[in-house]
């Protein structure tokens, strides 16, 4: 069994069998998975109109992303991050390319509005309702047959600094603490949750069970405070940690170490997210989400996700981890393509 | 006379019982009775769809079943792993994963999806099968399903999974998946509902929205996620609730009579991928350069020994591999065409 340590330093209980004998499983002729080829199929008549609204966008020859006819008189949206130059290539469902000219690119979203010169175009048809948990999600791509399916695993929610936890990767040599943290058991508080023996944590006082109140005077809530402290000063220097231990209170000026080069630091949280999928370079980030299991390949983000009706309910904009999918919901796209198209997000220089 | 006797002769009886029930303790809880199963039809079983109907009929089956169970889908903190639970009792039982739970006796925090906290305690853990218990001691009366069946689960069952992946975040409610059930044994189901770190001990339900599998470990493909079968819970119930730890070594690979212990050294390589629809292990593929290219084994090669004792199927199979470790030379007695061989492999180290 692994306890698997995440970046910010608290364990994931999900054991990885790397041990398991390499006695594999052939996949490809896994005939009762939930997207096999026959079910597929059947969503056909689900994607006849969508598909009309999906293009395929290539930059340099190759296959980046999908996209998503927004407006008739030819603009799309696509995943900006993508893109590479700026002289992408939409080829429509009819098979005709086009070349693009980027009007502008939403940060966080991470879109951008690309205009072709084509008219007559079919436009997405947005469901503006948001689809719920375990609703079917079908991804188009500009074939007959959609080229995934999955179900909505967490209805349009904002997101919080929790989704997205800064990746503990510190500068090089920067101070160290030694301890394992917990941030999820007593919300808007800090548990350390280990000290091992000779870390400069447990060489200060500190033990297992402490809460963590101010470091340096800086009242912390969350890992990422913790981090924002320690990794900014160097070996040798001092932090004072306030911590709560049962009733009292206590103050202990710990001098911190030099991390250790492999670490148990290093984010093994992002070594399973990674395992069987890859991943979209940009997933983190967006301000609402539309969250599914459908297991989307990075190079087919960009483009339209609808409902069993057809209904346009978002665009995929990553693959983020093992289990999870994210989509702008439609309700973010309605309102940031107004200002895309009045050029309220240019593109950087 | 008589009925003041008796009314005294009450009195007693009912004080007796008042101290019995106050001694009652979670030890002592019985199994819950197995719920008779509700026939479903074929297309909420193990049916695979064939129109945008029976689409939908999923569909709507699987919202109905969520509202049921997603309020006793929990997220758990023991010691400084995140993990994930379903509450089986009104009291607060929770079943979870043996690598979660962990030691028995240990303080739990248990997270409600609307945020909401308590406090409990690890029961027993079988670490053979990874398969723990929890229970809630903050006094309440909580949401809870009921335990299903996992004998006989088909191939292509549907089945939705909840739980916490990357630990509970604020809000956020349990995360879902769809999927079907692609293996089932008496010792593991694999579904194609993706999990990764923190879904450990979330629930697996059928379509009734009973619980059938608790979520405990992945492989590197994306339809290699395993859970501990709901079964197991229920025949070492008395173990589970009395707060024993047991059971060998790295999930049955380890340890005990039926459970030959996993050597120190590099785990053992072959390099052979199977057809999972069959109980035989049929060899579908061949890797390059792998120990069992070296050794001369071809596609449609049916593995029938494996260093001298026989293997059935690919559990057995797994089971033999991982008492050997990389370096050891291995027969393996195989038929090819029907004609049988004996094929001497030297095990190799598992690629990174």
């Amino acid at each position: 069994m692994r306890r698997i340590l995440t970046a910010a330093g608290s364990v994931l209980a999900l054991a990885v069998p790397l041990l398991l004998p390499s006695v594999g499983f052939a996949q490809a002729r896994e005939a009762f998975l939930k997207s096999a080829p026959r079910i597929l199929e059947v969503f056909a008549e689900v994607v006849a109109r969508p598909s009309e609204s999906t293009a395929r966008v290539l930059c340099e020859g190759k296959e980046v992303a999908l996209a998503t006819i927004v407006e008739a008189d030819g603009l799309l949206l696509t995943k900006f991050s993508e893109l590479v130059g700026t002289e992408p290539v939409v080829r429509l469902k009819d098979g005709k390319e086009h070349k693009g000219t980027i009007l502008g690119a939403h940060k966080l979203y991470d879109l951008a509005l690309i205009r072709i010169d084509a008219k007559g175009l079919k436009p997405a048809e947005w469901r503006t309702e948001g689809p719920a948990p375990g609703d079917w999600l079908v991804t188009p791509g500009t074939g007959d047959k959609p080229l995934y399916v999955g179900v909505v695993s967490v209805a349009a929610r904002k997101t919080t600094r929790f989704d997205f936890p800064v990746l503990a990767i510190p500068p090089a040599g920067s101070g160290y603490l030694g301890v394992l943290l917990d941030e999820v058991a007593v919300p808007g508080k800090v548990v350390i949750t280990s000290a091992d023996k000779d870390t400069p944590a447990e060489k200060a006082g500190v033990k297992a069970k402490d809460v963590i109140l101010t470091i340096d005077g800086k009242e912390i809530k969350e890992i990422t405070g913790v981090q924002a402290i320690v990794s900014a000063k160097k070996p040798g220097e001092m932090v004072t940690l306030k911590i709560q231990r049962g009733d009292e209170e206590k103050e202990l000026v710990v001098t911190l170490g030099k991390r250790p080069a492999a670490g148990p630091g290093g984010n093994r949280g992002d070594f399973q997210n990674n395992l069987g999928s890859e991943l979209s370079k940009l997933k983190t980030g967006f301000p609402t989400v539309l969250q599914h299991d459908t297991v989307v390949k990075p190079a087919d983000c960009g483009g339209p996700i609808v409902d069993i009706d057809g209904k346009v309910v978002g665009i995929n904009i990553a693959r983020a981890g093992r289990v999870e999918s994210y989509a702008v919901p439609v309700d973010a796209i309605l309102k940031l393509l107004p200002e895309l198209k009045e050029g309220k997000h240019p593109l950087p220089k | 006379m008589s009925s003041r006797r008796l009314y005294a002769g009450t009195v007693l009886f009912a004080a007796l019982a008042a101290t019995t029930l106050l001694a009652a303790d979670v030890k002592d809880t019985p199994v819950p009775p197995l719920a008779p199963i509700e026939k479903l039809p074929a297309i909420l079983e193990n049916a695979t769809p064939t129109s945008l109907d029976e689409l939908r009929e999923i569909q709507d089956q699987t919202k109905k079943v969520l509202a049921k169970v997603l309020p006793s889908t929990v997220g758990l903190v023991v010691g400084g792993a995140s993990g994930s639970g379903v509450i089986i009792s009104e009291d607060g039982l929770i079943l979870t994963a043996g690598h979660v739970s962990g030691k028995p006796d240990q303080k739990v925090t248990i997270i409600f999806q609307d945020g909401r906290r308590v406090v409990g305690k690890s029961l027993g853990q079988n670490k053979g099968i990874d398969s723990g218990m929890v229970k809630i001691t903050t006094e309440g009366k909580y949401p809870f399903v009921a335990m299903g069946k996992s004998a006989g689960l088909g191939k292509g069952t549907w089945v939705i999974t909840a739980g916490h992946p990357g630990g509970y975040k604020e809000g956020r409610t349990p995360v879902v998946r769809l999927g079907r059930v692609l293996e089932a044994t008496a010792s593991v189901l694999r579904t194609d509902c993706t999990l990764v770190g923190g879904d450990s001990g979330g629930p697996l339900f059928d379509m009734r929205g009973n619980v059938i599998g608790i979520h405990s470990r992945i492989g590197p493909s994306i339809t290699q996620n395993m859970h501990v079968p709901v079964d197991t819970y229920r025949d070492t119930w008395d173990r589970l609730v009395k707060g024993e730890s047991w059971g060998g070594g790295f999930f049955g690979l380890g340890g005990g009579p039926n459970n030959p212990p996993t050597p120190a050294g590099a785990p053992a390589y072959l390099g052979l991928m199977f057809d999972p629809n069959l109980d035989a292990p049929k060899v579908t593929e061949v890797n390059k350069d792998s120990p069992a290219e070296k050794a001369g084994f071809l596609v449609d090669d049916v593995l029938t020994k494996f260093d001298g004792k026989v293997v059935k199927n690919f559990d057995e199979l797994i089971k033999h591999l991982g008492t050997r470790k990389a370096g050891d030379e291995v027969a393996v007695d195989i038929l090819r065409a029907d004609k049988p061989m004996t094929l001497k492999v030297t095990l190799g180290k598992r690629p990174s």
